[in-house]
């Protein structure tokens, strides 16, 4: 089995992950959790008690936007959404993202030189 | 345990840990409460919920690392000097008080007091002290004594 991802790594990108999937519909804390596991696999599984602090601090910064709706069976459920500045900043985040992997392949990629 | 008495008791824990204003304590709350329920709901046991969430007191600490320490304002930092003084002028002020209260209605002349300071010592010191009577019986003992030598002397 591959060497889960580090989990610094995770929580530096969880941010523009979380937004990645927001921009596609509105989604659950929980849905968010699954579509996450299900996607990411083993490699990607983190401690469902990050994802709500990660989920305020967007919220806060205007990048997602919550409303709860109750169900059927009584249960509230909180959809967040992505908002403008949030597509805006996911955008940004994707392309420093782009660029930093490609110049850590290209760092990784060089023979290095021993005496 | 019942798996309602689980969670409940899982967010009890976490909650203990958070030191926010209520409305963010509810909002937390609520949101803990919604997701286990759909994890319930989604067929998950509850402990399997638990452990995936992490300990309360690592839940609680993400928690708390987001919230931004603030920089107080001047006016806010004085309002807090100022509460500090008034508190430390009060309390002394109690003690003054209560001094001065002591100072003028205890009897300067502590007769009958006696026992205080030997209750503290222990009873033990005092028993060990000769009593004034048998103390009393000894030195006329030895006067009786040295002045009947020297009637023989004479």
């Amino acid at each position: 089995m591959a060497r889960a991802i580090d989990r610094e790594l995770k929580r530096g990108t969880l941010e523009m992950i979380l937004l990645r999937l927001l921009s596609g519909r509105e989604m659950y804390g929980y849905e968010l959790v699954s579509t996450l596991e299900q996607h990411g696999g083993e490699q990607f599984q983190l401690k469902e008690g990050t994802l709500y602090p990660v989920l305020y601090r967007l919220e806060k910064d205007g990048f997602i936007e919550a409303r709860w709706e109750t169900l059927e069976r009584g249960v509230p459920r909180k959809y967040y959404r992505l908002t403008k500045a949030g597509a805006k900043e996911l955008e940004l985040l994707q392309n420093d993202w782009r660029e930093f992997t490609a110049i850590i392949n290209q760092l990784l990629d060089t023979e290095v030189k021993t005496k | 345990m019942s798996e309602q008495n689980e969670v409940k008791r899982y967010i009890e824990q976490v909650m203990s840990n958070i030191h926010a204003p209520a409305a963010e304590r509810e909002r937390i709350e609520a949101d803990l409460r919604a997701h286990f329920q759909e994890a319930l709901a989604a067929g998950e046991s509850p402990q399997a919920a638990l452990a995936r969430m992490g300990t309360p007191a690592e839940v609680a600490a993400e928690f708390m690392a987001q919230a931004p320490l603030r920089y107080a304002g001047f006016w806010w930092r004085l309002a807090a000097f100022g509460l500090d003084l008034a508190v430390m002028i009060v309390g002394a002020s109690v003690l003054g008080l209560v001094a001065f209260v002591l100072m003028t209605r205890l009897p300067r002349d502590i007769v009958g007091w006696e026992w205080i300071p030997a209750v503290a010592l222990g009873t033990a010191f005092t028993a060990s002290r000769p009593s004034r009577e048998s103390s009393g019986r000894t030195c006329r003992a030895a006067a009786g004594a040295a002045s009947s030598s020297n009637t023989r002397r004479r």
